[in-house]
């Protein structure tokens, strides 16, 4: 379908979403934007996973971005769970207020 | 030449509302702009011959995930964020950070050769991707399905210890 020379398109694709999630991770800082950077940066892993795989005709890149997708499910079930209680406790969603452990 | 045009449009678009997501002061409108992101790259999975990874992409990603951020969002009902200063030094590092990584990704994805008759697990000549998935997916992949599925099942019960209330 596609030709040979759009894979290399695809995968700057990936990469431009990646690094865009790890520069909102690391300028942003409300909890709930941290943890939807990294929904990106997930999201361009598997762009680059589904090229390869269609350039590959291989379905080793689907099995992968299923299981990304089932362990982002969890992960986001249990981050936003955690994020709740941190709410609760503080009062604020702001990640320079946590500083009791002073790191 | 259709397709081409169609894959440059949805992934300007899905680079575009990505940069939108990290800048926007509202977490709605992040959101709002994240589900843009998964969508558009729904679109480009189609057009790499992937219909069922892009149906899947749309339940999970924007019927579950990004509805769970933002009843997240509501229940938090967080107080008009304070003025953020937009120029401050940890900021400007971080920038230099992801430009860093993304200029190193690029000349490693640029200069490697990938042996494009190598790949195994083919999908059968006239086969539609989702038969070969379920195919693989059931005989190959087994035991990460069923290991797919406990880790599930630990992810359902820890949010439901995390957030439940302390009894009195």
């Amino acid at each position: 379908m596609l030709d040979i020379s759009m894979q290399n398109f695809f995968i700057l694709t990936g990469l431009m979403l990646f690094s865009i999630g790890m520069i909102g991770f690391l300028i942003r800082r409300n909890l709930i934007i941290c943890f939807m950077c990294i929904e990106l940066m997930l999201n361009g892993v598997n762009l680059v996973f589904i090229a390869f795989s269609h350039y590959l005709q291989s379905v080793i890149g689907f099995m992968y971005v299923l299981f990304v997708m089932a362990i982002a499910a969890a992960e986001v079930s249990i981050g936003l769970a955690i994020i709740l209680m941190v709410f609760r406790l503080k009062a604020s969603v702001d990640m320079d207020e946590l500083n009791t452990m002073k790191g | 030449m259709m397709p081409v045009y169609l894959a440059y449009l949805f992934s300007g678009l899905a680079v575009i509302l990505a940069l939108s997501t990290i800048l926007q002061k509202n977490p709605v409108y992040s959101a709002a702009s994240l589900i843009g992101v998964m969508i558009m790259l729904a679109c480009d999975y189609v057009l790499l011959g992937a219909d069922f990874i892009a149906a899947i992409q749309i339940i999970v990603y924007v019927g579950a995930i990004m509805v769970l951020f933002v009843f997240v969002i509501m229940l938090l009902n967080i107080e008009q964020a304070k003025r953020e200063k937009l120029f401050i030094p940890r900021r400007v590092v971080g920038v230099l950070l992801g430009l860093a990584i993304f200029l190193k990704l690029s000349i490693v994805g640029y200069t490697a050769k990938v042996m494009l008759s190598k790949g195994y697990l083919k999908i059968p000549k006239g086969a539609d991707s989702t038969t070969a998935i379920g195919k693989y997916l059931f005989s190959n992949y087994l035991l990460p399905f069923e290991v797919a599925s406990i880790v599930l099942l630990v992810g359902l019960i820890g949010a439901v210890v995390l957030g439940r209330r302390e009894a009195k």
